[in-house]
C-alpha cells in the first residue's frame, strides 16, 4: 500500500475488438468493449447504457432502479464523470455525448494532461539533484 | 436491435492494461531523499507499485539486468521477475533484447513523452474509432483504402460537420485535394487531428491557425498558406 493519496485513477485497455455475430447484440457489445477498454465495468457500465437510454436522472432514481446504496451510485457515478462520459447539472445526471467524441474530445486529453504533469515533477525533481550535487 | 442477456455477455480479454493515476502533489522539495521519493511519486503515478518500482531504481542503477538476477535479488520466481519486467515494459519505461532488460531512455520523464504517451493516445483512438462503428458494419464504400486510411478526393469548404461524420463512421482520411481547400473555423484541432491523416493541396490553403498549429506536419500545398 503505497502512502500517496489518489485523486484519480483511470485505467486503458487494449482488447480485441468483439465479433460481429450475433448481429442483434453487435451495438450493444461495441459499447460494452468500448466501456471495458477505458476501465468501465459491471455497474457502471450498466448505468452508463440506462442513462444513455433515458437521459436523464437523479442519483434517488439511479438507486433505486439498481437497488444499490447512495453511496455506491455516488462511487459509480464519479468513475463515470471522471472518465469525461457524464455531467452533472444540478441534482441531474446526463449522458455528455456519444461515447467516441468523449473519449477524444474528454478523456483524452484529461490523461494526456496528467500524463504531463508527472513528466513536469520527475524533471523538475532531476533539476533539484542536480542543484544539490 | 435488442438487448443482451447476462449470459450474453462477453469476458473480454485483456492484451495490456495500463492505469494512469492523479496523486496529490508532493510537497516537502528539500526533505532528506526527495529524488527518490519523487521517481517513486512517479512510478506510483503509473499505475506501478511497490516492487515493480523497486526492480526499476534497481535497474536504474544497474543499467541491464536479466530476469534471473532479478529473482535473485528480490527473493521471487523468475516467472515472477518476467511478468513484473513485462509490465515496466508495457508502461514503455523498460526495453529487452533477449534475455537483456535495460531502461529504454535515461530519463523517466523521455520515456513517458515518447513512449507512453504516445501508446496511450494511440489506444483511446483505436477505442473511439470502434465505439463510433456501433452500427452493424457495412460493406466498405468504393474508395481507394490503404492501411486503414482511406484517401479521399474533396475540395472547398471542410467544416466540422463532416468531420465529425466521418469520425462516427471510425474514418481516418487522407485528404487530396486539387484546386483551394478551406478548412472552417468550427474545426476543433484534436477532431482534425483525430481523423485526418494527411492532407496533399495542389492549391491553395486557408486554415483557422490553431489546427495548423496543431497538425501542421500533416500537409503538403503546393501554393499558399493562409492562416485565419
Amino acid at each position: 500500500m503505497s502512502d500517496f493519496q489518489i485523486f484519480a485513477e483511470w485505467r486503458i485497455r487494449r482488447i480485441p475488438e468483439p465479433s460481429r455475430e450475433p448481429r442483434e447484440t453487435y451495438n450493444e457489445r461495441v459499447k460494452r468493449w468500448t466501456l471495458s477498454s477505458i476501465g468501465i465495468e459491471g455497474l457502471a457500465q450498466d448505468l452508463f447504457l440506462y442513462l444513455e437510454k433515458i437521459n436523464m436522472a437523479t442519483m434517488d432514481d439511479l438507486a433505486k432502479r439498481f437497488e444499490g446504496s447512495a453511496e455506491e451510485m455516488q462511487k459509480t457515478l464519479d468513475l463515470l464523470y471522471t472518465a469525461g462520459l457524464i455531467d452533472k447539472i444540478g441534482k441531474a445526471y446526463q449522458i455528455r455525448g456519444d461515447l467516441s467524441t468523449s473519449i477524444i474530445r474528454r478523456l483524452l486529453p484529461k490523461i494526456t494532461e496528467t500524463l504531463r504533469s508527472i513528466v513536469k515533477v520527475e524533471s523538475d525533481a532531476r533539476s533539484y539533484a542536480v542543484y544539490r550535487r | 436491435m435488442r438487448e443482451m442477456s447476462e449470459e450474453e455477455r462477453e469476458e473480454f480479454e485483456v492484451l495490456a492494461e495500463w492505469t494512469i493515476r492523479r496523486l496529490r502533489p508532493l510537497e516537502t522539495v528539500s526533505e532528506e531523499g526527495y529524488t527518490e521519493r519523487a521517481k517513486r511519486w512517479v512510478l506510483y503515478s503509473l499505475g506501478l507499485e511497490e516492487l515493480h518500482q523497486d526492480i526499476f531504481l534497481y535497474l536504474e542503477k544497474r543499467l541491464r539486468t536479466t530476469t534471473t538476477e532479478i529473482a535473485k535479488e528480490f527473493n521471487i520466481s523468475p516467472t515472477t521477475a518476467r511478468k513484473y519486467l513485462d509490465e515496466l515494459h508495457t508502461v514503455g519505461l523498460v526495453d529487452y533484447i533477449g534475455r537483456e532488460y535495460t531502461l529504454t531512455y535515461e530519463s523517466l520523464s523521455r520515456a513517458i513523452e515518447l513512449m507512453l504517451i504516445p501508446r496511450i493516445t494511440d489506444t483511446l483512438r483505436t477505442i473511439a474509432r470502434g465505439a463510433s462503428s456501433t452500427e452493424f458494419p457495412v460493406p466498405p464504400l468504393r474508395r481507394l483504402s490503404v492501411g486503414g486510411v482511406e484517401t479521399i478526393r474533396f475540395s472547398g469548404d471542410l467544416g466540422k460537420k463532416l468531420l465529425e461524420a466521418w469520425l462516427r463512421r471510425g474514418k481516418r482520411v487522407h485528404i487530396r485535394s486539387v484546386g483551394s481547400l478551406r478548412i472552417e473555423k468550427d474545426v476543433d484541432p484534436t477532431l482534425f487531428d483525430s481523423v485526418v491523416e494527411r492532407v496533399d493541396v495542389s492549391g491553395s490553403l486557408r486554415i483557422p491557425a490553431d489546427v495548423y498549429a496543431a497538425t501542421g506536419h500533416k500537409f503538403n500545398v503546393t501554393g499558399s498558406v493562409k492562416v485565419h
